[in-house]
């Protein structure tokens, strides 16, 4: 299967079965589709089947509820960081369905997502949004407070070219952050810069896609990895 | 641009006959305003006033219908009454006129029977083969033709590289006359309405192949088509600089474009990541246009492109000079320090003279000058340095404004490099000078961080061409 169609399919999968909110693992393989790196995760079912994916896939991990009726994952306290070993993954399973239940009964709730936790990048968000005269545009900023308090961000129409993602990055007041100030180590610019012109080129494939907020995303000092991907089909 | 498409927009700058339906004989009304200006900015074709009540307005011959009239007409200007416009539309069809603007408000703006109407006669126009501009709109200005807008205002008299679009006929007639005062001329001017039928990106690619026309500037509230703004505006800003004032920023302002042209003004970091991915200048007010179209019309097309970013700064006093480097910086300009042989020369030339960069002129220093202008001696120091690409002259002083004035033309008649002029107002003598070299498209500014801007932005069109190119080969 091409990357058109793996992508196609991952939507329609979603489509027939009536969301418009990819869920967590469906997003990260659309990504992946398109070539973005995206963490390698498991989807668990049980509390012993989270530990044995956990060793898999290295420690220390994060674990997530897989629903879709969750959405905001973090306020239904439905996301675990940083577990260091097999018992402490069993328990945080146990704690994220205890918790997914109490935040909706009637949820359906197809698991428990595990991933290797990525440390040691600098943290960056792409989004998408569908403007009323420019149609697709790509958003780029810092993580955190960058964006929310500072609104430190670019915007580009779709398509965004090589050149457009370059000046994207470089616009921003957060830009030597990425460069290496106060000995920290310079980041991946080329690697997130292909991520812009890759998730701008799987907008403007699949028309549907309304909105995507990947975040974060960690640039490292070799290429760049997304950790938590939402995204959204118009209705 | 199809070439059909361009002789259809043609007819809105080069009408060889203008109809004016609602002509009055009455002064104070617009009907008598647009007769008149018609004659008095010079327009050479013929003029056919339309009024089934009078026999005669400003010695033209009235007609009570534009059938009536024994010739083609090229242009119409309807200033009637939103209720009468069916009916005059279809004697215009019939007549097959290609061009009209529709000067009265009446239509989209004022709600739901106004988008009707306006529509019908946009269907009317596109079906009988005629181009709309308006309505609510001051229309047309072309100096090289003499066709003249429907303001009450002065006419800009010279024919110059600037063209203007406007979502507002006010702001940009303002914007005109504001610009004349400051030097800068005009080829053509825009006054683009509700934009019911031709479109501002319309105008915008017209423009593109305009040989009249070195610089475009926009007044707007906002784009209907955003991805066909960037298709139009990429190859545009290759080979012209373009310059957006977008008003409509705040949630006040665009409260006010709402109700204004009913247009979707969307979120302006949108706009300004569009305006980027397009080689677009965004504008921070009509002061800033102004600004920036002086240092495009006479650095750029003028003098020459500058060769790269780095200022040689030479002040009278020393303060002014500091903020213009400091405002270079803050734009991406450089301010380096002189080549060595610089250092030498201006050691030799003028002892005790500064020889950094910002260089300021300091009277102990001048009197070893024996009469010869300070100004001139460092700038021709400074012209052959390979380490600078362009000169700023910062606050020339009111003592002997002349001396100034005639140091500045020598600098224009000898140097090579690009050079700017900061000159504040200091009284009538100053102003009588700086109005000599305004006249000799000295490009003049009237503070050092409005002046090191304006070269910012010379600096960032370079560079944003240079991405639309890479882009384009791509």
């Amino acid at each position: 299967m091409n990357t058109h169609e793996q992508a196609k399919e991952i939507l329609s999968r979603a489509r027939k079965a009536k969301r418009n909110v990819l869920l967590e693992p469906e997003a990260k393989a659309l990504l992946a589709s398109y070539g973005c790196a995206v963490t390698k995760e498991k989807v668990a079912v049980s509390a012993e089947e989270a530990a044995a994916f956990a060793s898999e896939l290295g420690f220390p991990v994060v674990a997530k509820i897989v629903s879709p009726q969750i959405i905001h994952k973090t306020d239904a306290k439905c996301v675990k960081v940083n577990l260091e070993n097999p018992e402490k993954v069993k328990g945080a399973f146990k704690e994220i369905m205890a918790n997914a239940k109490a935040y909706d009964a009637n949820a359906r709730i197809e698991g428990v997502l595990l991933y290797h936790m990525v440390s040691g990048g600098e943290e960056v968000i792409i989004g998408l949004a569908t403007d009323p005269t420019f149609g697709k545009v790509i958003m780029f900023g810092l993580g955190g407070i960058w964006v929310e308090v500072m609104k430190d961000v670019s915007f580009r129409v779709v398509p965004v070219s090589r050149e457009d993602a370059r000046d994207m990055v470089e616009e921003i007041k957060g830009y030597p952050l990425l460069t290496g100030i106060r000995g920290k180590s310079a980041k991946d610019i080329d690697a997130l810069c292909d991520m812009l012109v890759q998730v701008s080129k799987l907008a403007e494939a699949n028309s549907e896609i309304a909105e995507m907020d990947l975040n974060p995303i960690f640039v490292m000092e070799k290429g760049a990895i997304i950790v938590d991907a939402r995204i959204i089909l118009s209705e | 641009m199809e070439p059909k498409e361009r002789e259809a927009l043609d007819k809105f700058f080069y009408p060889q006959s203008v109809a004016i339906i609602g002509a009055s004989a009455e002064p104070k009304k617009t009907g008598y305003v647009w007769v008149k200006n018609f004659v008095e900015y010079g327009y050479k074709g013929k003029i056919y006033p339309i009024n089934p009540k009078e026999d005669e307005i400003l010695g033209f011959k009235a007609y009570k219908s534009v059938l009536d009239v024994p010739d083609e007409i090229d242009l119409v200007i309807f200033i009637v009454p939103a209720a009468a416009m069916v009916k005059i539309m279809e004697e215009c069809i019939k007549k097959n006129i290609p061009a009209g603007i529709i000067h009265s408000a009446g239509y989209a703006e004022t709600g739901k029977e106004g988008v009707l109407l306006q529509q019908k006669l946009v269907d009317m126009a596109r079906q009988g083969g005629m181009k709309l501009i308006g309505p609510n709109c001051v229309g047309i200005l072309c100096p090289e033709s003499g066709h003249p807008w429907a303001r009450r205002s002065t006419f800009p008299k010279d024919v110059g590289g600037v063209a203007v679009i406007s979502q507002s006929g006010g702001g940009g007639g303002y914007f005109i006359n504001m610009g004349e005062v400051r030097g800068l001329s005009f080829s053509k001017f825009i006054s683009i309405g509700n934009e019911c039928d031709v479109s501002v990106i319309d105008f915008m690619d017209y423009l593109k192949d305009d040989p009249k026309t070195n610089a475009v500037f926009v007044y707007l509230e906002g784009f209907r088509d955003g991805q066909r703004f960037l298709e139009i505006a990429k190859p545009l800003s290759r080979v012209k600089p373009v310059l957006v004032y977008k008003v409509g920023r705040t949630e006040v302002g665009r409260k006010m474009t709402a109700s204004h042209t009913g247009s979707i003004a969307g979120s302006i970091a949108v706009y300004d990541g569009a305006f980027r991915q397009a080689g677009v200048l965004r504008v921070e007010d009509f002061e800033q246009a102004q600004d920036y179209l002086t240092a495009f019309e006479n650095v750029w097309f003028g003098q020459g492109i500058p060769k790269g970013p780095r200022v040689g700064i030479i002040a009278g006093p020393g303060g002014p000079g500091v903020a213009a480097a400091d405002m270079c910086g803050e734009v991406g300009l450089e301010v380096p320090p002189f080549s060595e042989e610089t250092v030498r020369r201006l050691a030799e030339e003028i002892p005790g003279a500064s020889r950094t960069n910002p260089t300021d002129i300091d009277l102990g220093a001048m009197a070893m000058l024996k009469g010869k202008n300070p100004f001139v001696v460092r700038a021709n120091i400074i012209d052959a340095d390979d380490n600078i690409d362009m000169m700023a002259f910062v606050g020339l002083g009111e003592n002997n404004p002349k001396a100034a004035m005639d140091a500045m033309l020598e600098i224009q008649a000898n140097c090579k490099k690009p050079f700017i002029v900061i000159w504040p107002s200091a009284g009538k003598e100053v102003d009588e000078c700086k109005e000599v070299l305004l006249q000799k498209k000295v490009p003049l500014f009237l503070t050092p961080e409005r002046g090191a801007k304006a070269l910012g932005a010379l600096i960032r069109y370079k560079k944003a061409v240079e991405r639309l190119e890479k882009e384009a080969v791509r």
